[in-house]
């Protein structure tokens, strides 16, 4: 199980063969996956390349022609193969990915994206990649962006107009025990200060 | 409350509490969304947080709170800090917030159950000095309502809590109340 997208890559890249699997259940969280995965990968192994294959417009047919393509460039050893979109093929797609096992070695890792709820299918369908896989499974979700200080600052702005003041009076009023608790009024606490770290660690 | 081990470590030791706490429904105990706050070694948990919030865009099961195998809900939100020293990791629970609501009808009489530590001591009206807390409102506290699911005023101190400690207890009360 890995919580941040570094430690997946690092993992990733520290033995060979590797291959990864990687869950999603919602849509932004793949598209972030995707899109992060790259520069991710050079910030641990600087010459990485991600060598992208989606499934989305292929058939059973042309799927192993794609991939094939892929796994023969020379440079095998630098890239890192991500599989994605692989859901209208799925149980094709995994017995492919099954049977090239071997061929996937030639790449510094792979990485395999499927719906959550596709997974168990696709695992039953490729006993053998699985066992190289182990322990290597993430959900999208889990790896997705940091929350950054432009979204804490939206949510503190959101609690703002909500409650009709400004988070100076917010801490006025808690700090002089005027305002009950609330949901709202712990999160609010916890965005001032998340904000308040962001800035120190920036200065 | 600082344990021994990083960040990411306390982390999975809190998802696979929910994964084995048999008080949550069994198809809702495989989410906990965490997510780093970006440039600090900080990490935030939720479960049940506010659906207008944008800390999580990408994932709206941290807005939905776990639901409870025998009615009620739980919402849990955690931050933890990981601190570095001489390649030792450790890591600080800074705040959470442990929230039942909704409990069918009980030998206890209890309909909502909190527990709050939030960042920085609540100064000012009513500070004690020499209690280095706020009686009036503690820093760490729990409240307790046997009618009004959303009544504030009473605030027992508790000192800090382990939340994966609550989440234990609270699951074993709750298993022992309702059965499984």
């Amino acid at each position: 199980m890995f919580l941040e997208l570094a430690e997946f890559c690092r993992g990733l890249l520290s033995h060979h063969p590797s291959v990864a699997i990687v869950t999603w259940a919602s849509q932004p969280a793949l598209e972030s996956f995707v899109a992060r995965l790259g520069p991710a990968l050079r910030e641990e192994h600087s010459d990485t390349i991600l060598s992208r294959l989606s499934a989305a417009e292929l058939d059973s047919a042309s799927f192993p022609e794609r991939l094939l393509r892929c796994l023969e460039r020379r440079d095998g050893s630098r890239r890192c193969l991500l599989v994605y979109r692989i859901e209208p093929l799925a149980p094709a797609a995994a017995r492919i990915l099954n049977g090239f096992r071997e061929r996937l070695a030639s790449q510094r890792a792979v990485v395999v994206v499927i719906r959550e709820n596709r997974k168990r299918d696709f695992v039953t369908d490729s006993p053998d990649l699985m066992d190289w896989v182990g322990t290597s499974a993430a959900r999208a979700e889990d790896l997705g962006p940091a929350i950054s200080l432009r979204e804490i600052k939206a949510s503190i702005k959101e609690l703002e107009r909500r409650h009709g003041m400004s988070s100076e009076r917010f801490l006025k009023e808690s700090t002089q025990g005027r305002l009950e608790s609330s949901e709202d009024y712990w999160l609010w606490n916890e965005l001032i200060a998340m904000r308040a770290a962001h800035r120190a660690e920036k200065q | 409350m600082i344990r021994e081990m990083s960040a990411q470590e306390y982390l999975q030791r809190l998802k696979a509490g929910v994964s084995s706490c048999a008080a949550i429904d069994p198809g809702d105990r495989v989410r906990l969304p965490a997510k780093r706050i970006d440039t600090s070694n900080a990490w935030f948990v939720a479960r049940g947080l506010d659906a207008e919030n944008r800390l999580f865009p990408d994932d709206p099961e941290a807005h939905s709170p776990f639901n409870l195998i025998r009615g009620g809900a739980l919402r849990l939100q955690v931050r933890v800090r990981e601190i570095r020293e001489g390649g030792l990791r450790r890591v600080e629970v800074e705040a959470y917030r442990f929230c039942v609501e909704g409990l069918p009808p009980n030998p206890n009489i209890v309909r909502c159950l909190r527990y709050d530590k939030s960042q920085g001591l609540p100064k000012g009206t009513g500070w004690d000095d020499c209690l280095r807390d706020n009686p009036q409102h503690p820093h760490a506290h729990m409240h307790v309502n046997f009618r009004e699911p959303d009544a504030n005023d009473l605030r027992l101190p508790t000192g800090s809590v382990c939340p994966l400690l609550l989440l234990s207890a609270f699951g074993f009360w709750y298993l022992s109340t309702y059965g499984t």
